[in-house]
């Protein structure tokens, strides 16, 4: 079975982006545009990785991962947290709510499919 | 004549009081003539009548009791009438003792009294010694010749009492017109001198007052005058007195006076004259503060308008990042999709675009950290970390580029560097736009990152030296070379160098925020040597508006993705991909 992604973001042209990217590159994408949709798709695609974007309405990537790390079929997954506002407050914020690492926009496509790998190779390993 | 009032007083008073003596005196002496007169009158005029008039008497009884005698016949009448005879002549006696003994008269009638003595005597002896006798035993009433006998001594005993009687009278007249002269003498002579004193009283007493008085007068018109205000007044009084005295003292008043008013007057001018410069410096002052108002409300104003641009700066570069970020990330998919799909010849135009975007991106962010900075919303977070790697990232990040324009590039580290105690995020942002800016101006040439530790006297510094040789700043544009949106280059016919003149703004910001600053030595087509000046730990006053973060695990790794997020050039994700 591919490797699924799960990429939650508010902005459109970003989930766009970045599923096309990833698919471009061989994953099978879901996309999310908020925090709770993120979480109902989590449960249903069972995704391998979850590009969380933080500052998103209705349920923002901070309450979303910590809701998804709180259920149990889902803790397993590691989730990248996706952010423009690159402060040590908000990776801070983000590393408790559950976020394994951080990627910062705009995203150069190079690094995230480098980090996706190694977060992969890890789940495997 | 230097003399005293007083003294003038006494001896006007003096005067007065010896002509009134001299007058009284001379009173005195006619009051004692008169008394004298009247005494005289009194003792000898009045006496000698009395005495005069008690021996006529008894003279007169003396020859009635003869008559008596002859004509009484009685024997015992005529016994008694011998005794009564007796006893006139013992008073007739008496009379002559009393006038020798209380009487001085002169000798003319003393002659005169003596006479009358003797008659009397010779009177009484022949009437003892004939008349007596002879009428004794006769008692016919016939008068005797005897009797007749006695008659011339009678008549010239009553002559003598007579002669007596009017020298007496005489000498009382002469008496009393002695007294009346005496009188009417003095009473001229006191009359005189009253007259006299009064004169002289009158002329010392008008003298002196008048000299006095117009003195005065002198003085007090003096006084007037002074008082009306006229200072040159000046009294000069002759004489010795109190008043020539007053009047040289009026005078030694009136100097000082005028002395007086003319340093007040100086005062008053100082004071006046302090007054307008006092007056001048509070209108100065005024202006000044209004000046100082209107420089203070300019410069809010001004503070409110920058406030509000860095504020509007930050919102828009924010608002602009997430649609370029858009862009930016279609067309590395676009880019990616060519190289998959193998349309080379898509390839440079996208390239292009993604360089564009990138550039713009930059841009963006310079300005979004300069109006963090201006607006002081930037927070310095201080970490420990290794000088030579921080370095080596950004070096690492530069050097495709350095290799686009063919350039080297150059590390230079001495092995002796050792950590830093400051914000690594920002000093690798100053190196980067050091050494971004220094590529970018240079092509074919060389561009050198030499790093070295300074001991100074006021503490240990990094030094980041980016050496170049590239075209160079003139000097003229130095000034300008820091000021942000002013690229030294823009009127260059050679405007082929993209960039704002951002990088270089920020930078000197960020080397201030941590401590040091930014200094730069440029030569016209030699190239530039811009040095970077940072303490090795950032002094305390600097943290103090810090805020610490405790994130520091994963700062470095923030930095280091903002910076490659905003910076990096590269686009090698096929042979990642392929892998």
């Amino acid at each position: 079975m591919a490797t699924t992604i799960l990429v939650a973001d508010d902005f459109l042209e970003n989930r766009d982006i970045l599923c096309r990217m990833l698919e471009l590159v061989g994953y099978r994408t879901v996309s999310a545009a908020n925090g709770q949709e993120a979480l109902d798709l989590a449960q249903i695609h069972r995704p391998n990785i979850i590009l969380m974007d933080l500052s998103m309405p209705v349920v923002d990537g901070w309450e979303a991962t910590a809701r998804i790390k709180a259920i149990d079929e889902l803790r397993h997954i590691p989730v990248l947290a996706v952010t423009g506002h690159v402060t040590p407050h908000e990776i801070q914020r983000a590393i408790e709510a559950g976020c394994v690492d951080y990627i910062a926009k705009p995203i150069d496509f190079e690094r995230l499919i480098g980090k996706v790998a190694s977060l992969l190779n890890d789940g495997k390993g | 004549m230097r003399l005293s009032i007083r003294t003038k007083l006494l001896a006007a008073l003096g005067v007065d009081l010896i002509l009134m003596l001299v007058l009284g005196s001379f009173a005195l002496y006619q009051m004692s003539i008169m008394n004298q007169k009247a005494d005289f009158v009194v003792n000898q005029t009045i006496l000698s009548i009395d005495l005069v008039n008690a021996m006529n008497e008894v003279l007169l009884n003396y020859r009635n009791r003869q008559m008596e005698y002859i004509l009484n016949a009685a024997p015992a009448d005529k016994q008694r009438i011998e005794k009564e005879l007796l006893d006139l002549e013992a008073r007739m006696e008496g009379i002559f003792r009393d006038y020798g003994a209380n009487y001085q008269p002169d000798p003319t009638e003393r002659l005169i009294f003596e006479q009358a003595q003797q008659d009397w005597q010779r009177y009484v002896l022949l009437t003892h010694t004939q008349f007596l006798p002879a009428n004794r035993n006769s008692n016919t009433g016939n008068v005797h010749p005897s009797f007749g006998r006695l008659s011339p001594l009678y008549g010239s005993l009553q002559q003598n009492i007579q002669k007596i009687r009017t020298q007496s009278q005489a000498r009382a007249e002469a008496a009393r017109a002695s007294v009346e002269m005496a009188y009417s003498t003095s009473r001229f002579v006191i009359v005189s001198e009253t007259i006299l004193t009064v004169f002289i009283s009158a002329v010392i007493g008008l003298t002196l007052s008048g000299s006095i008085a117009w003195r005065i007068r002198a003085l007090r018109d003096a006084t007037v005058a002074v008082s009306s205000g006229d200072l040159e007044q000046r009294v000069s009084l002759r004489g010795g007195d109190e008043l020539v005295l007053l009047a040289n003292n009026f005078n030694l008043m009136v100097a000082s006076l005028r002395q007086q008013r003319l340093l007040l007057e100086e005062r008053n001018a100082e004071l006046s004259a302090s007054l307008e410069t006092q007056r001048r410096l509070m209108e100065d002052l005024v202006q000044r503060k209004q000046a100082e108002e209107a420089a203070h409300r300019a410069q809010a104003a001004a503070e409110a308008a920058s406030h509000a641009k860095s504020m509007f700066l930050a919102t828009i570069s924010h608002e602009l990042r997430t649609p370029l970020n858009a862009i930016l990330g279609y067309v590395q998919l676009l880019h990616l999709e060519a190289q998959m799909r193998g349309r080379a010849e898509t390839l440079p135009d996208l390239e292009r675009i993604r360089s564009a975007g990138r550039h713009l991106l930059t841009i963006i962010s310079n300005i979004l950290d300069l109006s963090k900075i201006e607006q002081g919303k930037v927070n310095v977070e201080i970490d420990t970390f290794n000088v030579d790697a921080v370095a080596r990232e950004v070096i690492e990040i530069i050097e495709p580029l350095a290799r686009n324009r063919n350039n080297t590039l150059t590390l230079v580290c001495s092995p002796d560097i050792g950590a830093m105690h400051s914000d690594a995020g920002k000093v690798r942002q100053i190196l980067f736009n050091l050494l971004s800016n220094a590529v970018k101006f240079t092509e074919h040439g060389a561009v050198t990152l030499t790093i070295e530790r300074d001991h100074c006297a006021d503490g240990d510094w990094v030094r980041f030296s980016v050496a170049d040789t590239g075209i160079g700043i003139a000097p003229e544009q130095m000034p300008r070379l820091f000021q942000p949106f002013t690229q030294v280059h823009q009127n260059n016919p050679t405007r082929k160098y993209g960039g704002t003149g951002l990088g270089l703004a920020l930078s000197r910001q960020l080397c201030r925020l941590l401590g040091g600053d930014i200094a730069v030595t440029s030569e016209v087509g030699r190239g530039s040597v811009f040095t970077a000046r940072l303490p090795v730990a950032i002094s305390a006053a600097h943290t103090a508006d810090v805020r610490l973060d405790f994130a520091q695990t994963i700062r470095s790794a923030v930095h280091h993705d903002l910076d490659h997020a905003t910076t990096a050039p590269s686009l090698h994700t096929t042979t990642t991909l392929s892998a």
